[in-house]
């Protein structure tokens, strides 16, 4: 290891040679003395000095073998061979070495993202021992929560749980110093917060068992984010007591710092405690169950053992499933493997870049290798010497590649919130991606550095050096390459047009920024009752319009621009949204009614069930036919199971944007609030007025009602349709930077192997010029070899692209149909950036002088 | 001339090399010519394999070099044998031996 490091220390072998050359030359002066003293001449004794002690380069060669390993000398040698090389080709090294960067950086940036986004997104530490359970109808995949005696069963009859846990989250009001705010809470059960989820305490202790008792005392354990926020972060703080909706609790631990994602953003948890009476409760309920197995258990196993006990309601079957891998929205999650694959073929593109330099250089050189084989070079030393050149070019695109990666980093976590607010911490370049990526890289660089020496070295010396099936490598490499180029332009030229389509599409609803909406949701007492849900929200609306300004108000679950409970519906399982309205909903939003009759005070929940569609459904589900009078089936889970209901469609609403990250349009159905199952609250004011202004005094009417729950989220729907903007304009703006990047890569492609063909050709440039043909003549043939290349991958590209895009296009905006401007568009840029390329060394081949070319050789 | 000179047998020149230097350290030029000096210019020797040899046991730690005037006052590198120097000579010399002896033990049988 010393000998390693002074190896690097270039000083010690700098000292090493100048103390051998004044060593060597003391000898030679003495001897040329002594050779005088015995009488001979100046010249003579300095003749026969040298003779005597040998050829000084080659003992200088000798001493130095002793200094270091001989494998450590030829590495010396052949590195610095190689920077020799480099500085003297400083245009390949510098494109090598770009190629490397840009394939590398870009890559390991975003799946460096990716990677903290998809796996390390649970929160949890060893996720791996981690399962969640729920209810699942045995015919569809729908998830439920288990009602609380179910739950208990399976937590005392199980056995293969390290510890088997539930929780339920919900908020309270605190009563700060600055006055009363909605934080969100979590109860959990014993073992939920240090045995479950193994989630650290900075301060405190956790729960005991016996208060998980009703009737023992209120104890909290708070957040790390809330208690530095509002506790200062003073570690004085256990023991202490607060307010929560009313009632005092005493402090008793804090939790270590986690990131603010969105599953973790409880601010306070509390003990669970289960009533007598919710004991009792079979079935479908509130609770789902997360759950941590045993250390050498298999979910399978515990899936057997957890079926056993059936506990279940018929018609539902337990699931466990593990926590890893339920990472994203899907809508997130098909726009991260877009991302993904775009970004891959940035690293083919890079790859097949390189490769083909490299097998340029080796083609170039195959005479040196030839020559030195026929010297006595082995071939193993050769090929060792070719890999060391390849690894000091890929040395410094890798570190080149992963400066621009870890810069990159910064600004995907900027352009990509929806993505990387997926991780647990702020994601970081990860260095075993990194590796890999570099890895990639590195071996086809190397791959085909070292193909021409192979092929060189394998030859019978003397026997003509062809050059043609290289050459054939290089342009299948090339086409290659505009193939890969195609198909991610097309891809970004698809993204951009579907966002800029997106920003410019019209929201559906009328006024936006008069409309105020926010979510309120419902006192304790309220839960569970519909006649219950609909006078308390009755009474809430009632508050809302009472106050100046207010002309529209209305309560709905889902609303347009808010996530929507999803419905399963035929084989689109999850696409269909699904509105609870209550009245007002359309006039409040402005959403005009296409067909039909909207639900009014007759649609009652022993009336004739009732539902309505917006456009996207019906296009979708009754192409040609009338909506109008059909029924629609739904099964709607309640606590007797899944019952189908029939459903006639009364009207048919207008089309409104929705949240989906890529879709544009998704299809929706409505029912009225009186006839459906839930109401949660997400609560539209429509005023005459700037509705901001009306902020606070809503809220103050509002906790007359309702003292026990506050408005969250309050926001213009102007403002949520920016935000929904700024999200989806990361995308694109990522999408375009890949596609350029690959226009970029492909373009020095192009221009390295077109640039190498001339060069090659010069001789033969010449001879024709010298023949007769004319300067322009010339160019077009370089021009034409380059642009068939291009056209050809082109084409390759295109099909790819047909596919991919179709795919790609069903996942943006539903259309199946392909984008032909946008391909078009790429591939007219494509041409263009081809045509770039090859148009400096066409003009360089035209500006061969024959006479010069030749007498080069 | 140099048709009388026999090459040297591979391997000894470290141990005369080291031999020399056990009486005094000296400088390269001075080694090689006491080397000549002491084969009676019998034995042909290199001179240019000479400082290979020299750095090699610098390598190993059996030679110590420094820098001083020698006689003549210019500056020139003097190599000193060293502990394990001279150990290693002890071990070589032994083991030379025992290959003379065996070697002379097998040529006196036929007597």
């Amino acid at each position: 290891m010393r000998k390693l490091v002074n190896l690097f220390r270039r000083s010690r072998r700098e000292r090493l040679e100048s103390e051998l050359d004044r060593e060597l030359h003391y000898h030679l002066e003495r001897r040329i003395e002594e050779l005088r003293h015995s009488g001979l001449t100046d010249v003579e004794a300095k003749r026969q000095a040298a003779i005597d002690l040998g050829g000084i380069a080659k003992i200088q060669e000798d001493v130095r073998d002793t200094w270091y390993p001989t494998w450590l000398n030829n590495l010396i040698r052949d590195l610095r061979f190689s920077l020799r090389l480099m500085s003297n080709k400083p245009g390949f090294t510098l494109t090598a070495v770009l190629a490397l960067a840009l394939g590398i950086g870009p890559n390991t940036a975003l799946f460096s993202v990716i990677y903290a986004a998809a796996f390390e997104s649970t929160g949890y530490p060893q996720a791996d021992h981690l399962v969640q359970g729920f209810y699942q109808p045995k015919s569809g995949k729908s998830r439920h929560p288990l009602a609380a005696g179910d739950f208990l069963q399976y937590q005392r009859e199980s056995t293969v749980f390290e510890s088997f846990s539930t929780s339920k989250t919900g908020f309270a009001l605190y009563e700060g110093a600055h006055g009363t705010e909605q934080v969100r809470t979590q109860a959990t059960t014993h073992g939920y917060i240090t045995k479950t989820a193994k989630f650290d305490l900075i301060l405190g202790r956790d729960f005991l068992p016996e208060e998980f008792q009703s009737g023992s005392a209120n104890v909290v354990i708070l957040g790390h984010a809330f208690w530095k926020t509002r506790f200062a972060a003073e570690p004085g703080v256990i023991g202490r007591t607060m307010v929560l909706s009313r009632q005092v609790y005493t402090i008793i631990g804090v939790m270590s710092p986690r990131r603010a994602s969105e599953p973790f953003q409880i601010q306070i948890w509390k003990p669970l405690v289960f009533s007598a009476a919710e004991q009792n409760n079979r079935g479908l309920g509130d609770y789902s169950i997360l759950a941590r197995l045993r250390p050498g258990t298999s979910i399978t196993t515990a899936q057997t053992e957890m079926d056993r006990i059936q506990a279940n309601p018929a018609g539902y079957a337990i699931t466990l499933q593990p926590v890893r891998g339920e990472w994203a929205a899907s809508d997130t999650r098909n726009a991260i493997w877009l991302l993904g694959g775009g970004v891959s073929f940035v690293l083919l593109i890079a790859c097949a870049n390189l490769s083909s330099l490299m097998l340029a250089q080796g083609t170039a050189r195959q005479r040196e290798v030839a020559i030195r084989m026929s010297l006595g070079a082995t071939r193993a030393r050769l090929i060792t010497q070719f890999l060391t050149e390849s690894l000091v070019v890929s040395a410094m695109g890798c570190i080149g590649g992963g400066v621009l990666g870890w810069s990159l980093v910064r600004v995907l976590v900027a352009q990509l919130p929806a993505v990387t607010l997926l991780a647990e911490t702020e994601p970081t370049l990860n260095l075993p991606v990194l590796l890999f990526t570099a890895g990639i890289a590195l071996f086809a660089g190397t791959l085909f550095g070292s193909v021409p020496v192979w092929k060189a070295a394998s030859l019978s010396l003397g026997a003509s050096l062809k050059r043609s099936s290289l050459l054939r490598l290089r342009r299948v490499l090339i086409v290659a390459e505009c193939a890969a180029a195609m198909t991610l332009l097309a891809g970004a030229a698809i993204c951009v047009h579907s966002f800029w389509q997106r920003t410019t599409a019209e929201l559906g609803v009328k006024q936006p920024d008069r409309i105020l909406t926010f979510e309120f949701g419902m006192p304790a007492g309220v839960q569970g009752n519909h006649e219950r849900i609909d006078t308390y929200y009755q009474s809430v609306l009632s508050a809302i319009r009472s106050v100046p300004g207010v002309q529209l108000a209305t309560a709905s679950a889902g609303a347009p621009l808010a996530s929507h409970p999803r419905f399963p519906f035929g084989r689109e399982s999850d696409r269909v949204g699904i509105l609870h309205l209550m009245e007002n909903y359309f006039e409040t939003y402005g959403i005009p009614i296409v067909r039909g009759r909207e639900f009014d005070n007759k649609d009652r929940n022993a009336t004739e069930p009732v539902t309505m569609i917006n456009q996207e459904f019906a296009r979708i589900h009754y192409p040609n036919q009338d909506p109008l009078g059909q029924y629609l089936e739904m099964s709607l889970p309640s606590a007797k199971g899944m019952v189908p209901i029939q459903r006639r469609i009364v009207g048919i609403f207008h089309n409104v944007k929705s949240t989906g990250t890529l879709n544009l349009i998704e299809p929706e159905i409505a029912v009225p609030a009186t006839q459906g199952f839930s109401v949660a609250a997400t609560i539209a004011v429509r005023s005459s007025v700037d509705p901001t202004s009306l902020r606070d005094q809503i809220a103050k009417t509002l906790q007359q009602v309702a003292p026990t729950v506050a408005m969250r989220d309050a926001m213009t729907l102007d403002q949520m349709a920016a935000n929904v903007v700024k999200r989806e304009q990361g995308y694109a703006i990522v999408f375009s930077m890949l596609a350029a990047l690959g226009l970029l890569l492909s373009g020095l492609g192009i221009y390295g192997v077109m640039a190498f063909l001339v060069a090659q050709r010069t001789k033969e440039i010449g001879v024709r010029m010298a023949l007769g043909a004319d300067r322009r003549q010339v160019m077009h043939s370089i021009l034409r070899e380059g642009l068939t290349l291009a056209l050809v991958g082109l084409t390759i590209g295109a099909a790819a692209a047909a596919i991919a895009g179709s795919r790609l296009q069903s996942a943006i905006n539903e259309t199946q149909q392909l984008n032909y401007t946008a391909l078009a568009a790429a591939a007219v840029v494509l041409i263009l950036c081809a045509a770039g390329a090859c148009l400096a060394p066409a003009l360089r081949a035209s500006q061969v002088d024959p006479v010069d070319s030749l007498r080069a050789e | 001339m140099s048709s009388n000179k026999f090459p040297i047998p591979q391997g000894t020149l470290d141990m005369l090399i080291l031999q020399i230097l056990s009486l005094e350290p000296a400088h390269g030029y001075g080694i090689a010519q006491r080397l000549e000096q002491i084969t009676r210019e019998t034995v042909k020797i290199n001179q240019g394999s000479l400082y290979p040899a020299l750095h090699r046991l610098e390598q190993k730690g059996w030679l110590k070099p420094d820098w001083h005037a020698s006689e003549t006052g210019r500056e020139a590198k003097f190599y000193a044998l060293t502990a394990a120097g001279k150990k290693q000579l002890a071990a070589e010399r032994q083991s030379w031996q025992k290959l003379t002896t065996a070697v002379d033990l097998i040529f006196n049988e036929g007597q």
